[in-house]
């Protein structure tokens, strides 16, 4: 039972580190468009109402 | 019997469309090599001349040789490293005459001039086609030895230096495309990016450990090929600054100047989602169903890049001083040459 809830922590904490490259991999991409940091983040909360 | 005759029609057909597509496609290889074609004819007969005139032989035999080896390898290089493999390739031919001279020529000589030549080669960081093409020279070098009667003969590294300045001096005034050879570099990188991104959502999709490893792996790889973009980008600036030709490139090619950090950070990026997707992928348990089309959203971003590059609407201002976007102004930083919005994914 311990055991099944690590691996359930640790799936859903690799998963958090994939969602927290995707986010910043997407402001890269908008900073590559020439939109300063601030404006990317908040381009990107905007689409995916997600709070940075 | 009708049968048979129709189908003999059908291959006639088929054969004739084949060999169509052939010569098309043949024609289309040639349109695309001819200027190399050119350069390396140009360069073979100056080097003749010029050893002629030079050194008073009557039939110079290596310096056409260096011209063309010189030729081949000095392309899309900086002009200090390109003068540095000319001198490299005289200094090769003047060790390759002491060896035949203290050695003699032979079958083991031979397979000796071809090891030490392919080491040298892969020592001084040639690609697999630089490796094989020293050893092709050098075994070229040893076929052309002539015992000297007397002594060893500076006259052959003197033609190789005469070989070697000819083919610099074609390469600055006949060069290569800058642009297409900084797009051969740089074009790839989207297309694998975008191939490993829709990897890394296929295996989180289909929980397949064994895809995402894979997809990793190729994510290092482009990685490690972003150096070259870099390269590609320096040699090109250099010669669209140095050959009067090409200077029409400069403009677009400070576009990839300005932007190869960004390609660089995205190539990175990659890699890192790739890595991140190896701890969440388990076999046969699907990810989250938002993780695989976000992953995919990210690759469709650099597709539309390329072709905007391809034809960047810049020009230069009447004075000639700055490089500007068509119907912008113009930008006020001198050493930029481009203005802020010419970054190519802003339009």
């Amino acid at each position: 039972m311990l055991l099944q809830e690590r691996e359930d922590l640790a799936r859903s904490l690799a998963v958090n580190a994939l969602v927290d490259q995707i986010h910043s991999s997407a402001v890269d991409l908008l900073g590559g468009t020439g939109m300063d940091r601030g404006a990317a983040l908040q381009a990107l909360e905007e689409a995916t109402g997600r709070a940075t | 019997m009708k049968a048979h005759e129709s189908s003999s029609w059908r291959e006639r057909v088929k054969a004739r469309v084949r060999v169509r597509h052939r010569l098309r496609s043949g024609a289309v290889l040639l349109r695309g090599a001819w200027l190399q074609i050119l350069q390396t004819a140009v360069a073979a007969c100056g080097a003749w001349f010029l050893s002629v005139l030079l050194l008073g032989v009557e039939r110079p035999t290596f310096a056409p040789i260096a011209a063309v080896i010189c030729l081949g390898l000095a392309v899309g290089e900086r002009g200090r490293r390109a003068v540095e493999l000319t001198l490299g390739v005289a200094f090769g031919v003047a060790i390759a005459d002491f060896l035949g001279f203290a050695l003699g020529v032979g079958a083991l000589q031979a397979g000796l001039v071809v090891a030490l030549a392919m080491a040298v080669a892969v020592f001084l960081g040639r690609d697999e086609v630089g490796v094989k093409e020293a050893a092709i020279s050098a075994l070229i070098i040893m076929i052309t030895f002539h015992s000297p009667e007397s002594g060893l003969p500076l006259e052959r590294f003197l033609e190789a230096l005469i070989g070697g300045g000819t083919a610099l001096l074609i390469n600055a005034l006949l060069p290569v495309n800058p642009e297409r050879m900084v797009e051969e570099a740089a074009h790839p990188l989207f297309e694998e990016s975008v191939e490993v991104l829709g990897e890394v959502a296929g295996a989180l999709e289909d929980g397949d450990a064994e895809r995402a490893q894979s997809a990793y792996v190729k994510a290092r790889e482009i990685d490690a090929r972003v150096g070259g973009l870099k390269e590609a980008v320096a040699a090109g600036r250099e010669t669209a600054r140095l050959a009067p030709p090409r200077r029409g490139s400069i403009g677009h090619l400070e576009l990839y100047a300005r932007a190869q950090d960004q390609i660089d950070l995205t190539v990175r990026d990659v890699r890192a989602i790739a890595r991140a997707a190896l701890s969440v992928v388990q076999p046969g348990d699907p990810s989250p169903e938002a993780l695989p089309s976000s992953v995919r959203g990210l690759g469709g971003r650099p597709r539309p890049w390329p072709p905007t590059w391809k034809r960047p609407e810049i020009q230069r201002t009447r004075d000639g001083s700055h490089w500007r976007l068509r119907g912008r102004p113009a930008c006020s930083c001198r050493s930029a040459k481009t203005s802020r919005g010419a970054s190519p994914s802003t339009r």
